[in-house]
């Protein structure tokens, strides 16, 4: 972690070689969050003439649970700016972390809270399955974005129908290069699901870690979507799958209001889609894969000391990923 | 005799709920508090039952791997009452157990990964670590 007065230096010098000029005045400099992932900086950029932007600095752990590139995620925001998605406008990056010692990106700091229990909180029924819906638009938003006219494909590889290959291989890759000791239950898993890996129909922008905590709400709604550091090209099921898996059950549906259907109903609607049942039901189990190997890589960062929180695949997890586990296909 | 595991599992977290009871804590360490009392409480729960549940745990396993075609050593050379001989046992006969699944045929396999999968869900429910 780095402290305040190094911080609010190096956001200084950083933000004067952006501008050109040191006229502008870095205000109201705090950490918000806790622990040891991404460490988020709020602060103000007070201009010559008073106009104050308030900014938010996301800085890289030393090292995060899952490594991704932030020239990529800036990239995402960057052309984000020019779709319907609301996501935060990117201002700058450092992606060598020459400035701030890690990679970091200084993003516009928009209004609003995030809330990742919203949809069984306190608030009147007809009002959570509202947003519950738009959550459900917002994701097929996202699957909307004319990504190849944006140019993201000079960015993000486009899997094309091999989506689902491609991403479990992605993910055992992450988890031969943290796994401290054997996890049969996962070679299992990895096994079930190359036998079953379905084709995709077609090629979106996928979030992969879309849910309440990531999406700031207003009182008139949806503000930003947050977080797109896992984002990539690959099949719209995988965001279905991951919003439907059982894991995620409180985040995302209502006893007897919303069901992982209705979800699914409303997208094929919204999007005009058919959401194929076997593919969705694959994509869910890779999501409860993939919760468990971040939990892998949870246990090496915190054993390391990279990270206070001390993640491990748990019973939940396991259990929930072997009795989803697709069966025999011959 | 005094203080047994528990006892002092049990004192460590009094005194991380002493801590924690000050008004003047951040954020950060509020969190590591929880953190650790998390720990130790999973410890609290599971260390008595570890040693019992490595061997039934490691003659399963073994079992498994001698009808997958392993060949596997009986483990009578390590003391039944030593956790850590037979946790590292345990780690290297699930090593062996992932070695299998990932040489299963792609065909037909006498539905050996459904008694892999059998095992690996009675083992997940047993495990009280």
């Amino acid at each position: 972690m780095t402290d305040i007065d190094t911080t609010e230096s190096q956001v200084r010098a950083f933000v004067t070689r952006q501008l050109g000029t040191d006229t502008a005045r870095v205000a109201n400099l705090q950490r918000i969050g806790v622990g040891r992932s991404r460490e988020n900086w709020i602060f103000d950029l007070v201009g010559p003439d008073g106009e104050c932007e308030p900014l938010i600095l996301r800085r890289d752990p030393d090292g995060g649970l899952v490594e991704t590139d932030r020239r990529t995620e800036f990239a995402i925001l960057t052309a984000l700016e020019k779709s319907d998605v609301p996501a935060p406008h990117a201002r700058w990056l450092d992606a060598n972390g020459t400035g701030f010692g890690r990679p970091s990106l200084i993003m516009r700091r928009e209004h609003g809270v995030c809330d990742y229990g919203v949809v069984n909180g306190d608030r009147p029924l007809a009002e959570r399955v509202e947003l519950a819906q738009a959550f459900c638009e917002l994701l097929a938003a996202v699957h909307g974005v004319d990504w190849a006219a944006l140019g993201l494909g000079d960015v993000l590889d486009d899997p094309g129908p091999e989506a689902a290959r491609a991403e479990l291989e992605n993910w055992e890759r992450i988890l031969r290069k943290d796994q401290l000791e054997a996890y049969p239950e996962l070679d299992l898993a990895i096994d079930r699901l190359r036998a079953t890996a379905p084709r995709s129909s077609r090629t979106v922008l996928v979030h992969a870690d879309f849910k309440p905590g990531n999406i700031l709400l207003d009182d008139h709604g949806v503000v930003a979507l947050l977080d797109w550091e896992l984002a990539h090209l690959g099949d719209p099921i995988e965001d279905l799958g991951w919003v439907t898996q059982p894991l995620r059950v409180r985040e995302h549906l209502i006893d007897g209001a919303w069901s992982a259907d209705d979800l699914v109903r409303h997208y094929a609607r919204t999007t005009g889609t058919d959401v194929d049942p076997l593919a969705l039901d694959w994509w869910r189990t890779f999501s409860t894969f993939k919760t468990a190997v971040m939990q892998v890589s949870g246990l090496k960062a915190f054993l390391e000391t990279r990270s206070d929180e001390p993640f491990r695949p748990n019973r939940r997890v396991l259990s929930t990923l072997l009795a989803t586990l697709p069966g025999e296909t011959s | 005799m005094h203080p047994t595991i528990d006892e002092q599992l049990s004192g460590a977290k009094r005194l991380l709920d002493l801590a924690e009871d000050e008004s003047q804590l951040s954020a950060t360490s509020a969190e590591a508090l929880t953190n650790a009392r998390r720990l130790l409480t999973q410890v609290q729960r599971s260390w008595s039952a570890l040693l019992p549940f490595y061997l039934a745990d490691n003659a399963r396993l073994a079992t498994l791997l001698k009808e997958s075609g392993r060949a596997v050593e009986d483990g009578s050379q390590l003391r039944a009452d030593d956790v850590v001989a037979q946790a590292r046992r345990n780690a290297a006969l699930r090593q062996e157990l992932a070695d299998v699944i990932s040489g299963l045929p792609t065909g037909p396999d006498g539905g050996l990964r459904a008694r892999i999968a059998e095992y690996l869900t009675a083992r997940v429910d047993a495990d009280p670590s």
